[in-house]
């Protein structure tokens, strides 16, 4: 692993993503209140902060991956770590949304809704934005991708050459395995680097990544088997 | 009025159980807990029933077709008591045990329930909060004691 | 030359406009589940505590620089300046919170930020376990690094904390010694 020296660090402002308000249907009373939706309600001055900046979530993930690098020996533990630390995030995130969603606060019974929940709903409420696209294996009929060009763990965060292979974005994967979970969906999850090629590479600017994450949904048996039972 | 409040999780286990009866008739508080325990753990199995439809149909098909809405109504008399239901997007059934049929007040009750979902949703917020084990928050256990509490003063 | 409070406050706006944002609730799942792993790793809680002030002291260090270019502020003319920059400036850039100073003491070398809105705790109650946590040691320890890099060696500590039953999360701050510039070989050449 790393010598204790070397740092995951932040990269210059300068090669960012235009900066982009989210805005999250969120008011809520004291700690003891209900958790309630109101339309749009982004609080502006007075409220309760409903947003803090890019660069707090970037060094806190990169603070949280190095001590976790500490503890493993290998890239495939850290990310695995990662990966749990997302999972009880999904949990949580997955009944928060659907609690607040009340118009579509019903259950997902079929494999492409709980999907799409995730990469549309559940995408937007976290990261502002639906994911950049869902697709399914053409190899696999358990398997599905997630693609998204910059996941919000990977935007100011760089990884220096010895964790070369490491992809911060395990986090988010650990959160769609922790979602899918809950909603009675379990499935492995894991996230991928995978090189920009022909029409992807020269629709980003210049001087943007060159890489985009591959989120590889993996479905149980259990899933398929109900899944074809119902078709 | 409400005499018991409990949340199951997925796995049909209690998470909390609360209860509300007048400890001025006498019954020993072990024994009230136990028995409305008793009375949670065979309104479960109507919990399925009520969100699975016909028994006929194949269980994924069941599973599939079962009222996706969260407020089940009545679930079943049990003793002298009537149960009432409520299940979240993540399978945490919510249930109450009532001292009569709920007819007027039966949106309610449903409010009840859906309050208590939200301190639900809020207490497994908590990072300290241990999924699927029983619940230990004083802030949860009161918060829901506030409501029942409210609702019956409202009935009474 | 020392800015207004009203000078501050309007920086912090500014540069908190500039900044690219995330869910504050995403932020607080997130570190939330940041402190588990260390409640995990760490049978102590005092070992926990030590280990958050060690990794916003990792933070301080680095956030300073993006702090120094992105806010506009100039160079603190004295310790209150310096104590309204980070709590109507840094927090506000970095947290989307304004905080107070309060409470200097005496001879002007220690102050009080106080928060009324910490986005860290979000949705947190302490277990009794874990009473003697301090959930948001994380923010002493950026306060410490990026005063050091500066040349201010202060310390920092929680003396109230909400999640610990106060009204209100206060972040003591104590100057200790105020740190001789490095001054570069070349200064000296032409002495």
């Amino acid at each position: 692993m790393a010598a204790p020296g070397q740092r995951l660090h932040i990269l210059d402002r300068k090669i960012a993503v235009p900066g982009s308000s989210y805005a999250y249907p969120t008011t809520r009373d004291t700690r003891v209140g209900i958790v309630s939706a109101s339309s749009n309600a982004y609080a502006a001055a007075g409220g309760r902060t409903t947003e803090v900046s890019l660069s707090a979530f970037s060094f806190l993930l990169s603070e949280m991956v190095q001590h976790v690098q500490a503890r493993v020996t290998s890239i495939d533990a850290l990310e695995r770590r990662l990966e749990e630390a997302g999972y009880a995030v999904g949990l949580r995130v997955l009944e928060l949304q659907q609690f607040r969603d009340k118009s579509v606060g019903k259950r997902k019974t079929r494999l492409l809704q709980a999907l799409q929940w995730v990469s549309a709903d559940m995408w937007r409420a976290l990261f502002g934005k639906t994911a950049d696209s869902l697709e399914r294996s053409t190899e696999n009929a358990d398997e599905y991708m997630i693609h998204e060009l910059q996941p919000i763990t990977n935007v100011f965060v760089s990884v220096p050459p010895d964790l070369g292979q490491l992809n911060c974005a395990a986090y988010i994967a650990g959160i769609i395995a922790g979602a899918l979970d809950g909603a009675c969906f379990p499935a492995t999850v894991t996230a991928h680097t995978i090189e920009l090629a022909g029409q992807e590479a020269n629709i980003t600017a210049a001087g943007g990544p060159r890489c985009k994450t591959v989120f590889l949904v993996k479905f149980s048996e259990e899933v398929m088997r109900r899944e074809a039972q119902l078709a | 009025m409400i005499v018991c409040l409990a949340v199951i999780s997925k796995a049909n286990a209690p998470l909390l159980v609360r209860t509300y009866v007048d400890p001025s008739l006498g019954e020993d508080q072990a024994d009230t807990t136990i028995r409305f325990h008793h009375i949670v753990h065979t309104s479960l199995d109507v919990v399925q029933e009520a969100r699975a439809g016909d028994r006929h149909v194949p269980a994924c098909r069941r599973w599939c077709a079962a009222t996706r809405d969260m407020f089940l109504g009545h679930l079943c008399p049990m003793d002298e008591y009537e149960v009432y239901g409520y299940v979240t997007s993540t399978q945490v059934k919510i249930l109450a045990v009532l001292e009569e049929t709920v007819t007027s007040r039966k949106s309610e009750l449903a409010a009840l329930l859906h309050t208590i979902h939200g301190f639900y949703v809020n207490y497994q917020l908590n990072p300290f909060s241990p999924l699927n084990q029983p619940i230990g928050s004083e802030r949860f256990k009161l918060a829901v004691d506030r409501q029942v509490n409210g609702y019956n003063a409202d009935i009474g | 030359m020392a800015t207004s409070g009203k000078q501050h406050t309007r920086l912090g706006e500014q540069a908190w406009n500039k900044m690219s944002k995330v869910n504050a609730e995403f932020f607080a799942l997130t570190y939330g589940a940041m402190v588990m792993q260390l409640v995990q790793d760490f049978e102590d809680t005092a070992a926990v505590n030590a280990q958050l002030d060690t990794m916003g002291y990792n933070i301080g260090v680095r956030l300073i620089d993006e702090f120094l270019a992105k806010s506009g502020t100039g160079a603190c003319a004295d310790l209150r300046d310096t104590a309204e920059t980070i709590a109507k400036v840094a927090f506000k850039m970095f947290l989307g919170v304004v905080a107070e100073v309060a409470n200097w003491n005496a001879d002007g070398t220690a102050f009080s930020v106080v928060l009324y809105d910490n986005p860290l705790i979000e949705f947190v109650e302490l277990p009794p376990q874990h009473c003697e946590l301090l959930y948001s040691n994380v923010l002493c320890g950026v306060i410490r690094g990026a005063l050091e890099m500066v040349q201010m060696k202060v310390e920092c500590r929680f003396a109230r904390d909400v999640l610990r039953g106060d009204d209100l999360n206060e972040i003591r701050v104590e100057l200790k010694e105020v740190l001789a510039e490095q001054m570069d070989d070349q200064y000296f050449e032409g002495m």
